[in-house]
């Protein structure tokens, strides 16, 4: 059953890093700001907070 | 003393006695924003900032700037009060300087915020807030008690049935939820996944179990885990971005921060934004370095996502739970970051946990032995 947990939770994470994400990540997206200057941005994961899952 | 001093009456002479200041141990010494960095050269147009500067100099930048990599160099700011100076890596210093806009009150934690003009927001006036409080905090269930309650409402001095005609009442409860940051009930949690502004999909989880050679079903077979309620994370990301209340404050170039408190000391470096960590320096300096996209010459700008999560139990007595992920962007600073009002931390997802009848699924699909 713990493989199950933690096939679920990977499951999750990939539906959440999807292909536009990683696209982003790898190309950068041109974003237009408020400031009406474009810039490509590049997401980058610094930091994941997280717990052991609780009872 | 020049004439013109001189012949000013005694008491306006002393008008610079008014800036006295307090013996040091009665002052307070308040927060001050970084030293301002010199003006970017008028020469540059706002979309062409990779092409050379050739306006006037700051004693800081001594050539001028051509757009290719080779010329990054050491660049420092000048020191703030507090002896602090921050130092880029870069062609030139940025034209956009999120220093510029801190304003006093960003710099205090003010222990008495002003009220808000519209202090119903997003309630037009009373009369209308009064009937909406009434209807979310009234219980879900007509009673005796309610009823009194409304008929007190509209009997109200102040209330005013013109007050509550016209209003989009849909909206004001998207707003409400999608703007909900303190002082929410645990179950209204539910509402806010269904109300919230855009976003919001379900995709199902779908994984996959190994079963022993020795069962009935040897081999791996695909199960429904759930549904996984989550947002766009770049819809997310380009919403945040854009948004003109947080736009003046990110940070896309990351410095390093030194303290020097007179010049004759060693600068210290100061650690304490994700945009002054080696971390994103070293992750900014490496997209530099990459071989730009094919005919893109935009800034490149590392976003640095922080992600959060973590289990809560939203009633004491039943199994309800909530496992959420939260997205916040360490290009903002701490000090914005961590307040309620700026609501930094993005909801992204509500994780889901394997269910009973998940685990149902599987053992009857394999567990009895052959």
């Amino acid at each position: 059953m713990t493989h199950c947990h933690r096939e679920i939770y990977h499951a999750q994470w990939s539906i959440i890093l999807d292909d536009e994400f990683l696209e982003a990540y790898e190309h950068g997206v041109v974003v237009e700001l408020c400031d009406n200057k474009r810039y490509r941005f590049y997401p980058r994961v610094f930091a994941y907070s997280a717990d052991y899952k609780e009872k | 003393m020049d004439d013109e001093t001189l012949h000013r009456p005694l008491a306006e002479r002393r008008t610079r006695r008014e800036h006295r200041q307090l013996p040091k141990r009665y002052r307070d010494i308040l927060p001050e924003p970084p030293a301002a960095l010199p003006p970017p050269s008028l020469q540059v147009t706002p979309e062409d900032t990779q092409t050379d500067s050739n306006g006037p100099q700051s004693p800081s930048r001594q050539s001028q700037a051509p757009a290719s990599l080779t010329d990054r160099k050491v660049l420092k700011s000048g020191r703030n009060g507090f002896g602090l100076f921050r130092q880029y890596f870069a062609a030139r210093f940025p034209d956009h300087d999120p220093g510029e806009h801190i304003t006093h009150n960003d710099l205090i934690e003010s222990s008495n915020p002003s009220l808000p003009v519209d202090r119903y927001n997003p309630y037009p006036n009373l009369s209308s807030f009064l009937i909406g409080e009434w209807y979310w905090n009234g219980g879900e269930k007509k009673s005796q008690a309610s009823f009194e309650q409304l008929m007190k409402i509209v009997g109200h001095p102040e209330f005013r049935p013109e007050d509550v005609a016209g209003n989009n009442w849909r909206l004001i409860d998207a707003q409400l939820s999608g703007e909900r940051n303190e002082g929410s009930n645990e179950d209204d949690w539910e509402d806010e996944q269904v109300n919230r502004p855009a976003g919001w999909i379900k995709t199902p989880i779908r994984i996959k179990v190994p079963f022993h050679k020795k069962m009935k079903h040897p081999g791996q077979k695909e199960f429904d885990a759930g549904v996984l309620h989550h947002r766009k994370l770049m819809s997310v990301i380009r919403e945040r971005i854009t948004r003109p209340s947080v736009h003046p404050h990110l940070h896309f170039e990351p410095y390093e921060l030194f303290w020097q408190p007179n010049v004759a000391a060693e600068p210290i470096r100061v650690h304490g934004e994700l945009y002054t960590s080696e971390a994103f320096i070293e992750a900014h300096n490496r997209l530099q370095e990459q071989t730009p996209e094919l005919g893109c010459n935009l800034p490149r700008v590392v976003l640095g996502l922080m992600f959060a999560s973590d289990g809560t139990q939203l009633t004491s007595f039943s199994t309800a739970k909530l496992w959420p992920v939260y997205l916040t962007i360490g290009n903002e600073s701490k000090y914005r970051r961590s307040k309620p009002s700026c609501q930094a931390f993005e909801h992204i997802a509500y994780l889901e946990t394997a269910s009973e009848t998940f685990y149902v699924e599987v053992y009857i699909a394999n567990f009895c032995w052959r």
